[in-house]
């Protein structure tokens, strides 16, 4: 397991707002714009998608 | 003010929301702490965030989860050979190889502290204050802001506690090489701790466990080493020099304890000090 696994392993929507936020330096409001959808919307997508990742990686051992 | 957008947004996650996260919906407000988390909120969201972080454990305790992922995400961007946003297409579009074995290195630890330092520094103090046993040491976390910007952002206010109490025992075991050091306060509630460990080798989980002299043991902390460990003097990244630094505490007061025990989840003993 590797970390890029764990992002792969992400549902397409949860990688698309890390991408478009993180990984692009963009805002989440930035991001929203990008994407066209709500600010809030990105928001919990970005939490969730933190969560799956980490599960992922503890899951296989890797800790955070 | 209306920064997090009332409810709009939960419930409309689309097929991303699904996952065992669906079990336990958190309203719209706390989910901002994995934004938080990452530094991509503006300013003023974050602020607005700072506010309602101070008198929410829950999100105190996400983002001391969370708080790891950030290096990890920094350490993804940084691969050789590509751009953030050549890499963010890619990852965007396809799966990709297999290409993080090393999952912190000094780059990594650079990005992180380049990116909304301030955010964390201000987030691991809101924590501290409001996380239930760690209100033992919020007094000693406040006040040294000075000398923090290179430390790793997650060990900071443990850290400065640590610094902030002057009654220190400290051991080394003669096999295992492993050396802790335990700063002491007497509370009303019993013995506040912070523990400073050196030569932990990961990975490794294990706990500090307070032995008093009536025989009983309390686990005051636990942790996991990652592999890269803590504390190795001659370790080539920051982060690796750096010992842990965790606090904790004990029902016992100060009188009670004999020794402080580091054991691995397993049983091992990693190093005694005699209280």
């Amino acid at each position: 397991m590797t970390l890029s696994d764990a992002l792969d392993d992400l549902t397409p929507a949860h990688r698309e707002v890390l991408v478009e936020t993180y990984f692009k330096g963009r805002t989440v409001n930035e991001a929203a714009e990008t994407l066209g959808i709500p600010s809030g919307t990105v928001r919990s997508r970005v939490f969730y998608a933190l969560r799956s990742m980490k599960l992922a990686l503890e899951e296989r051992g890797v800790t955070a | 003010m209306s920064v997090y957008g009332g409810n709009q947004g939960f419930g409309t996650g689309g097929m991303g929301m699904s996952g065992p996260m669906q079990e336990s919906p958190v309203p719209n407000e706390h989910e901002t702490v994995g934004a938080y988390a990452l530094g991509i909120l503006d300013d003023a969201e974050a602020t607005v965030f700072e506010a309602h972080l101070a008198g929410c454990e829950w999100c105190a305790q996400q983002l001391d989860e969370l708080a790891g992922m950030e290096p990890m995400l920094a350490a993804l961007a940084d691969l050789p050979g590509s751009g953030t946003p050549a890499i963010g297409e890619s990852l965007s579009a396809k799966p990709r190889p297999r290409l993080v074995e090393k999952l912190v290195d000094e780059v990594a630890e650079r990005r992180a502290q380049k990116r909304r330092r301030s955010f964390y520094m201000v987030a691991a103090s809101a924590a501290l204050i409001v996380g239930g046993p760690f209100v033992a040491v919020a007094t000693n976390g406040g006040g040294d802001g000075g000398g923090a910007e290179n430390r790793p952002l997650a060990a900071s206010p443990a850290k400065e506690a640590f610094n902030g109490i002057s009654d220190k025992i400290t051991a080394t075991d003669p096999t295992t090489k492993v050396t802790a050091t335990v700063a002491l306060q007497k509370k009303d509630w019993g013995t506040g701790m912070v523990l400073e460990a050196k030569n932990l080798k990961g990975p490794l989980k294990c706990a500090l466990v307070a032995v008093g002299k009536n025989g009983e043991r309390e686990t005051l902390s636990s942790w996991s080493v990652p592999n890269w460990g803590y504390g190795i003097p001659d370790a080539t990244t920051e982060k690796a020099k750096e010992p842990l630094y965790v606090q904790g505490g004990a029902a016992f007061q100060p009188n009670e304890i004999d020794h402080f025990e580091i054991v691995t989840f397993d049983g091992k003993r990693l190093v005694e000090v005699d209280a």
